[in-house]
């Protein structure tokens, strides 16, 4: 198990080459692929979401933990069935229309990521139409939603409405975030929940889904 | 006010006069209206920087202790004295010239040179043309274009065409007549000798500068700012646009900007004793929404990407046309070009101002403000940016921030026995702390080891106190700090690869805006905010904006010069740019150690 709390440690550093090797050394050992990543990056992630919250790490500590999880994760995702069994659930997430900020989204898919979900990333400036879409095809349990402007954030709302009409809105949560938004805005366009910041994200992801099944 | 309680302090060479209560100290008097003297320490006597020459019959009034020992005797002899010192018990005349305006603590001030008047666009020419008769049946039009020397010279104001006949006739066809380009603008008897004049005005989104200037002897009478009265409607331009959609939001935007111009000239105009009818140009600069909101455009397509503004190009408007027929009447309104959505005039004039065009080797230029602007002059040409830093330096998200005003902490250091020790505006009690303060703050702070370079807070709050009152600083606003200055900084070092250059390669640094001409350079370099070069080559441009724009009243070139550079300089989009988020993220955290 000594190899399973190091890949943590090297996530919490933010050492990519650690991360990679000593996951490339527990494939050898034989530790399924499961066991590493909810045994060594989750945990590892978790801790680098609680330095987050106290204020120990800010947006680079996390990029660069992020980075080492990611570092190990490109040799896992082969060797993991994509089946949902694997995953919390999954999450679709997006900066809404007009709105070209990615860095808190980024922060928001990595946590998220490293709390076991399964992320499925739109980018930037995404129409309300390719976010329908995208929900349709995968089926996420949870929609993430950021927006850094006062004159992007309405497009949430936009979003939430069409997913109301398509008929989509009653099988996911939305989650909303960025710097503008207020619990209030939240609640007044219909979102589940409001995240303030990216750990906060992966509570509400957690206890939704908990809602859910 | 009692008149026996009352002084007046007449300012050199000006000649506008305020009119004060006795007893307060000039620094009061003049911070109190606006003309920006540095007074690094607040007042307290012992930075010397708020030096002032008084007119000879007040300097007999003995220097006080702090006075002599900052000043030279030969100083005091021609009269100098610390303006934080000097109580104003009698009249007083003050000499305040350009390089007693705000200026920084390290930096050292561009002083602006107004030459001689060059080629105002706006100028008067005496007339004097033979008087009709069977043989010359000229019309009066045609009479009065051929008797100047301008070449297809014109009218336009109606009005102006309907006062020419009865003018001409009771002047005996003399007179003298005000030229604007080709353009007859009005015209005056003989025997009027007011001068022309010009105003200047910069219209950011927090502050309004305005400039007054007699055209004829190329200077400037007085200069005035106040805040940006549309900020009741949103701090930041973004906030405005989406106020500007709303119903009646454009009307009101467009109101409050005018009313606020209306006062200012009010103000300036009758302080200086002229009149509103002598001021026959305005030239006008700012950032792309605000001059939108000026001209009661709708910025909506300034928001969103593509970001695409109605117009950044030069206008020339009657002044009913933008309302301010009530400030000038006669006046024409020049509006300066543009480069982008996020690159307005303002900076356009800034440019101008330091003449950046010919300085030798690289150099930058960075405003300060919530949308920071950067040009880069390098061999390869002109390349401009702008990064949204957000409000920090101005105080806005900071638990106790604030504008630069009475009271707020604007330096911090640490003294000689290792003290933390902070000076307030006008040496008032702390009511919080502006953009320099933070800065210092922050670069204090990590000195100390109190703040980690990952800018991680080992005391939260920490609490800054001294006599003057305490003020607290959060984690929260170390983290606003961060942002916004990496937000510059990533910008600057965008534009530093596009050219190909590194920042050691900078030979010259200035700093515009307000907040620019007031933050110490060190802190600056300290916190990472810029690249770390020596603090003597980064200089504090003023109020660059708005003196490119009193620059532009002197001489029409510089119009010609704003709309070459705007097709010569390229704008970098540092959205979806790649380079900018890896920059973003690597400049957050501080500089390990103080380099230089
Ligand atoms: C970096 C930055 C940029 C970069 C963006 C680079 C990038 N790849 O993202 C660039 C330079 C490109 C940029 C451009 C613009 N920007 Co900008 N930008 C900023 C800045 C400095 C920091 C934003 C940031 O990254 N913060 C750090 C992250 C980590 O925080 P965060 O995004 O809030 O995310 C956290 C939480 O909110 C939450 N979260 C966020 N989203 C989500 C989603 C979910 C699902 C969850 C769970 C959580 C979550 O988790 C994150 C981590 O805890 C801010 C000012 C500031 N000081 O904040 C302005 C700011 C946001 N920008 C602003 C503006 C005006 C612009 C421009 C219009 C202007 C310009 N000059 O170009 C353009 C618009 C581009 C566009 N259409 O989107 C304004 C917005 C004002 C307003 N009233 O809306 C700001 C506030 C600055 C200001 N006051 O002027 N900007
Ligand atoms: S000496 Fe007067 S303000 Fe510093």
């Amino acid at each position: 198990m000594i190899e399973l709390n190091d890949i943590s440690q090297a996530v919490i550093e933010g050492n990519a080459k650690k991360a990679k090797e000593l996951t490339l050394i527990a494939i050898e050992k034989n530790v399924p692929p499961e066991t590493i990543l909810h045994k060594g990056l989750v945990p590892g992630m978790d801790v680098v979401g609680q330095k987050f919250k106290n204020n120990e790490y800010y947006v680079p500590e996390v990029l660069i933990a992020a980075r080492a999880m990611n570092a190990a994760l490109d040799i896992l995702r082969p060797k993991l069935a994509t089946d949902a069994a694997n995953y919390k659930a999954t999450v679709v997430i997006c900066t809404v229309k007009g709105d070209l900020h990615d860095i808190g989204k980024n922060i928001a898919a990595m946590m998220l990521e490293g709390a076991g979900f399964r992320v499925i990333d739109l980018g930037i400036a995404v129409p309300t139409e390719k976010v329908v879409e995208a929900v349709k095809l995968n089926k996420p349990a949870i929609l993430g939603l950021s927006a850094l402007l006062t004159t992007t954030m309405t497009n949430m709302k936009d979003i939430i409405e069409a997913l109301e009409k398509e008929g989509l809105k009653d099988s996911l949560k939305v989650i909303v975030g960025g710097a503008p938004i207020t619990e209030e805005f939240a609640k007044s366009i219909g979102a589940d929940g409001y995240a303030p910041d990216a750990t906060i994200g992966v509570q509400i992801a957690n206890a939704l889904i908990q809602g859910i099944s | 006010m009692k008149d026996s309680d009352c002084v007046k302090v007449t300012l050199r060479p000006s000649g506008a006069t305020i009119a004060a209560t006795r007893g307060k100290s000039l620094l009061e008097i003049l911070t109190g209206k606006g003309i920006g003297i540095p007074a690094i320490c607040g007042g307290k006597g012992k930075c010397g920087k708020c030096k002032v020459r008084i007119s000879e019959a007040q300097a007999s009034v003995m220097p006080t202790f702090l006075e002599c020992s900052l000043l030279s005797d030969r100083e005091i002899g021609l009269g100098y004295r610390l303006a934080c010192q000097f109580i104003v018990n009698e009249d007083v005349e003050v000499q305040v010239s350009s390089d007693n305006k705000a200026e920084s603590s390290q930096s050292s001030r561009l002083s602006l040179e107004l030459g001689p008047s060059i080629l105002p666009a706006v100028r008067k020419e005496s007339l004097s043309v033979p008087k009709p008769s069977v043989e010359d049946q000229r019309s009066d039009l045609r009479r009065l274009t051929d008797g100047i020397t301008v070449e297809n010279g014109r009218i336009r104001r109606l009005e102006l065409l309907k006062r020419l006949p009865s003018f001409l006739r009771e002047n005996d066809f003399t007179g003298t007549v005000t030229l604007y380009e080709n353009e007859i603008i009005d015209l005056r008897s003989k025997t009027d000798n007011s001068h022309i004049l010009g105003v200047a005005i910069d219209i950011g989104t927090t502050t309004i500068a305005m400039y007054l200037l007699d055209l004829e002897n190329a200077i400037v009478l007085d200069s005035r700012s106040i805040p940006n009265p549309q900020s009741v409607y949103g701090q930041d331009v973004i906030s405005r646009i989406d106020y500007a959609a709303s119903p009646n939001g454009l009307t009101n935007l467009k109101n409050a900007i005018v009313e606020g111009l209306a006062k200012l000239s009010r103000d300036i105009i009758s302080d200086a004793n002229v009149s509103s009818e002598q001021v026959y140009d305005v030239s006008v600069v700012g950032n792309t929404t605000m001059i939108h909101l000026l001209l009661g455009i709708s910025p909506q397509g300034i928001a969103l990407s593509p970001f695409i503004p109605v117009t950044a190009e030069e206008m020339i408007f009657e002044p009913f046309e933008v309302h301010l027929q009530e400030s000038f009447p006669n006046a024409k309104i020049y509006i300066m070009q543009g480069i982008s959505a996020y690159v307005g005039s303002d900076l356009v004039a800034g440019i101008i101002r330091i003449n950046l065009e010919n300085e030798k080797g690289n150099a930058l230029l960075v405003d300060l403000g919530t949308n920071g602007e950067i040009i880069l002059k390098s061999d390869s040409g002109m390349l401009a940016a702008s990064t949204a830093a957000g409000p920090a330096f101005e105080g806005g998200h900071i638990s106790n921030g604030m504008i630069a005003k009475r009271g707020a902490i604007d330096h911090v250091w640490i003294d000689g026995k290792g003290k933390i020790s902070f000076s307030t505006i006008l040496n008032s009690v702390t009511t919080g702390i502006c953009g320099s303060g933070l800065l210092d703050t922050v670069a204090v702070l990590l000195e100390k080891g109190i703040l980690a370079s990952s800018g991680k807070l080992s005391e939260d709050p920490f609490v800054l106190h001294n006599e003057l009152g305490a003020v607290t600083i959060t984690q929260k606003d170390i983290r606003e700090v961060q942002l916004a200055k990496s937000a510059i900084r990533a910008g600057i070092e965008v534009l530093l690869s596009e050219a190909g250059i590194t920042y050691e390669e900078l030979d010259r640094i200035f700093l515009a805006g307000a907040f620019g001409s007031f933050v110490n350079v060190s802190s600056a370099v300290r916190i990472g905010l810029l690249p770390d070069i020596s603090t003597d080559r980064i200089l504090s441009a003023g109020n660059a904006a708005g003196e490119g724009a009193c620059i532009c009243l002197l001489d029409r070139k510089a119009r010609d010069l704003a709309r070459a550079l705007s097709n010569k300089i390229s704008y970098v989009e540092l959205s979806g740019c790649k380079r900018f988020s890896e920059y973003f993220i690597n400049f957050m955290t501080f500089p390990k150690e103080a380099n230089s």
